[in-house]
């Protein structure tokens, strides 16, 4: 049976070698892709895991506006032609098998419509452990911008993971803010949490971004006010108001 | 003895210009066979000639060793076959990693994705053809309401439609699609974030679907839209996330109850 195999095999037709060569490569190519696929797709960088899950929601292309780095997690603020987009990574390691490569868990927390005036809160703390917020919007002469964040009654998100005995102030607080307007129409305000707390209180920026990509919906949902001046310092516009909500979207 | 040693020595010669390995012993036992036939052609021609001088004769025939190496070593190219080597070691290797992925992931799912293709299937027939449907209803008609816009990297389109009276009301079915250039892309929510508006000003939310499936690049839903007036002759779809969606569909056109 196995000689007649064989007889068979070396009378059909042989393609030139050059021709096999492409054919493997071609073979290996569509085994390989669906290799990837079987393996979902894995995103090796935090930003590959933000842009797929911009293009599963359908807002794709975009233009990368900030990047916050964070250690473990990263926080994205990318625009379209009409949307503005809030998103996070957030890397784990060793989680699920050996074959699953995916190292990042993406989240949308806000897409806004590019209308009037957009203040968002980044989901991820800068090197002074406060957080970042973003503007944009507002008469084209403002050139400078104040930004007052109130932050108050905010809560441990995850109380058994967080510091033992450490309690955000239940008060309000304030974190005041100053930006100029970036050549992409973008003002970025920069926040640094407040340093002179007593011992066991932990200052409730601190306590907002410990956990940045996990924020609760109604944590990120913090009052704001906004101050608009031309490049005299004439205030133009003056707004007060609310972050949006988190919307939390995911891939299923 | 001597003319099997002055044999294999004029093979040596001769094949050593080859680099890759395989084509050196197939183009060896190629010459061997050549250097045979010739002492058989011998044999025959001069039944009597003695087998050495039948063999000598017969190498000499083949030419000088040197002058078939040099000639050898310039049609014989070996990258073509060190990569036709590599080609079929990816090759195997691929299989491999597909077959332990397979094994690992998808094979306990083909059952299941089996099923919901099946499900799929019998749910659009029974909503947009003759089959029976599952649930308790009765068609008014089916409708030509094909489709498509794109939406940045996306497309968005409806194949099928049909109006049905159900005891909670009446509803449209639309087969909605979305199908990503980039299959790393889909996601089945996706859907859940269009709404559509029709002509009269209604609005409606993406709700319950009868099926649900996803493909390689896309994502498939049997959509019920409830309490769309039959006075109602276009339906356009937009994204809640983006502007831009620029999808109508005619919903004069009944092709069938």
């Amino acid at each position: 049976m196995k000689k007649r195999l064989k007889k068979l095999w070396s009378r059909l037709p042989k393609l030139p070698r050059r021709w096999r060569v492409r054919r493997n490569l071609a073979a290996a190519a569509a085994l390989g892709a669906l290799a990837v696929h079987l393996l979902d797709w894995p995103c090796f960088t935090a930003y590959d895991a933000f842009q797929k899950i911009e293009g599963a929601y359908l807002l794709a292309p975009s233009r990368l506006v900030l990047q916050v780095e964070d250690g473990w997690s990263t926080g994205f603020l990318s625009e379209g032609d009409s949307w503005i987009a809030v998103g996070s990574a957030t890397k784990f390691d060793g989680a699920g098998s050996p074959l699953n490569l995916n190292r990042y868990q993406a989240l949308l927390h806000q897409v806004l419509p590019k209308e009037g005036l957009v203040a968002v809160l980044l989901p991820a703390k800068n090197e002074d452990n406060g957080a970042v917020a973003a503007l944009w919007g507002g008469p084209e002469e403002a050139v400078d911008a104040t930004l007052e964040l109130g932050l108050m009654g905010i809560e441990d998100p995850a109380p058994h993971r967080g510091l033992p005995g450490w309690t955000a102030i239940q008060g309000l607080e304030a974190f005041t803010a100053q930006a100029q307007r970036r050549e992409d129409g973008w003002f970025i305000f920069q926040f640094a949490p407040h340093v002179n707390h007593r011992e066991g209180q932990s200052c409730a920026m601190e306590m907002l971004m410990w956990y940045g990509p996990w924020f609760t919906a109604e944590q990120m949902e913090q009052p704001y006010r906004l101050t608009l001046a031309d490049a005299q310092g004439n205030v133009l516009a003056e707004q007060s108001g609310v972050f949006p909500p988190d919307q939390r979207l995911h891939i299923w | 003895m001597r003319q099997i040693m002055a044999l294999y020595t004029w093979l040596n010669v001769a094949v050593s210009g080859i680099r890759f390995g395989p084509d050196r012993e197939a183009v060896r036992a190629e010459l061997r066979a050549h250097f045979e036939d010739k002492e058989a052609d011998l044999r025959r021609v001069f039944p009597g000639i003695p087998e050495q001088e039948a063999q000598e004769r017969a190498l000499s025939a083949m030419g000088d060793a040197w002058e078939v190496k040099q000639e050898l070593a310039r049609v014989h190219r070996p990258w073509l076959g060190y990569l036709w080597t590599a080609s079929r070691a990816i090759v195997w290797a691929a299989l491999a990693l597909v077959l332990v992925l397979v094994l690992d992931s998808g094979l306990p799912s083909l059952g299941e994705r089996w099923q919901k293709l099946q499900e799929v299937r019998t749910v659009g027939e029974a909503l947009y053809e003759d089959g029976a449907p599952g649930w308790e209803g009765e068609r008014l008609a089916v409708l030509h309401v094909e489709g498509k816009a794109r939406l940045g990297r996306s497309v968005v389109s409806a194949t099928h439609g049909a109006r049905w009276r159900e005891p909670e009301g009446d509803c449209l079915y639309i087969r909605l699609r979305i199908t990503w250039d980039r299959p790393w892309e889909v996601n089945q929510m996706a859907i859940n974030h269009l709404w559509v508006e029709d002509d009269l000003g209604n609005t409606y939310e993406i709700g319950t679907a009868r099926s649900l499936l996803d493909g390689w690049n896309w994502s498939q839903r049997d959509l019920a839209l409830e309490g769309v007036p039959p006075a109602a002759k276009e339906l356009r779809v937009h994204s809640r996330l983006r502007e831009g969606l620029d999808l109508v569909l005619d919903l004069t056109r009944e092709v069938g109850r």
